[in-house]
């Protein structure tokens, strides 16, 4: 069977950067599960409103921007909501069971996992959302300051002193591993000192 | 030659070159700048290996497979 063009555009343009959302995504709400939803929320939303992209133009940018807004409108609504809570499960742990101990444990191994050797994602994930997601669109997925501006909707020159500051702040959260990793702290020197720091 | 007035400015300007955001004629004149000043050519490589650095490290995810499936079925129908 033929393909439609909106089936071309996303076999073409449109599915090659499904493992760049997912990075986003799993940066925004530092949750595997949540970040595949707002992956598929994206795909999703794209489909519906495949006649608004210009097929050959900035893919990966408009896709940005739509999970971006399926993150601030959707997926933090969401999560604001009261967690439900099962009585049972409650008597339960009050009795001196845990109906989910089997997955309480295997939940700490995976963060015990997860934690060890990832100091630069948890580091980005210590950083307020807008500081970021700058740093995630310009370092880790090279969009350009006006390509950024236009996905989070921000004057270019916000995005140019935001990331700024938010290299410096990562770098703060950074200074102690990445000095024993041999990198070198060079803020705060004044000009002249940098040859003491041979 | 430029002349930055502090090394933050200096700072800034290496940041932008980075990020291919500097003006044409401010990239030459910091690109002659670090020909001729080493001091500044060193914090333009910390800069620069600071940004590998994070690149490098930070955690990558893949979608999952059910979750691919699930999205090409749907773009599909």
């Amino acid at each position: 069977m033929a393909k439609t063009k909106s089936q071309q555009i996303f076999e073409k343009e449109l599915f090659p950067h499904m493992e760049a959302l997912k990075t986003f995504a799993y940066h925004l709400t530092y949750n595997e599960e949540d970040a595949d939803d707002l992956v598929q929320e994206t795909y999703l939303k794209a489909h519906k409103f495949i006649e608004n992209y210009d097929a050959g133009t900035n893919a990966k940018a408009w896709l940005f921007k739509i999970l971006k807004n399926a993150y601030i409108n959707d997926y933090r609504k969401k999560v604001r909501r009261p967690t439900k809570v099962d009585l049972d499960d409650l008597i339960s742990i009050r009795d001196g069971e845990n109906p989910n101990s089997h997955t309480f444990h295997d939940l700490r191994q995976e963060i015990f996992d997860n934690t060890m050797g990832d100091e630069v994602t948890l580091a980005m994930n210590s950083l307020p959302i807008e500081f970021r997601t700058v740093i995630l669109l310009c370092d880790i997925e090279n969009f350009s300051y006006d390509e950024i501006a236009k996905i989070l909707e921000l004057p270019i020159g916000t995005v140019r002193s935001r990331l700024f500051r938010a290299r410096n702040m990562l770098k703060e959260k950074l200074k102690q591993y990445a000095i024993n990793m041999g990198y070198k702290d060079m803020r705060g020197l004044r000009r002249g000192e940098y040859d003491e720091e041979e | 030659m430029t002349s930055f007035d502090s090394v933050k400015s200096l700072r800034k300007q290496i940041n932008l070159l980075l990020d291919n955001e500097l003006p044409k004629e401010e990239e030459i004149n910091l690109i002659q700048h670090m020909e001729n000043d080493p001091r500044c050519n060193k914090i333009f490589n910390h800069e620069k290996d600071f940004r590998d650095f994070v690149k490098n490290n930070v955690r990558r995810s893949a979608v999952s497979p059910l979750t691919e499936q699930n999205i090409r079925n749907f773009i599909k129908l």
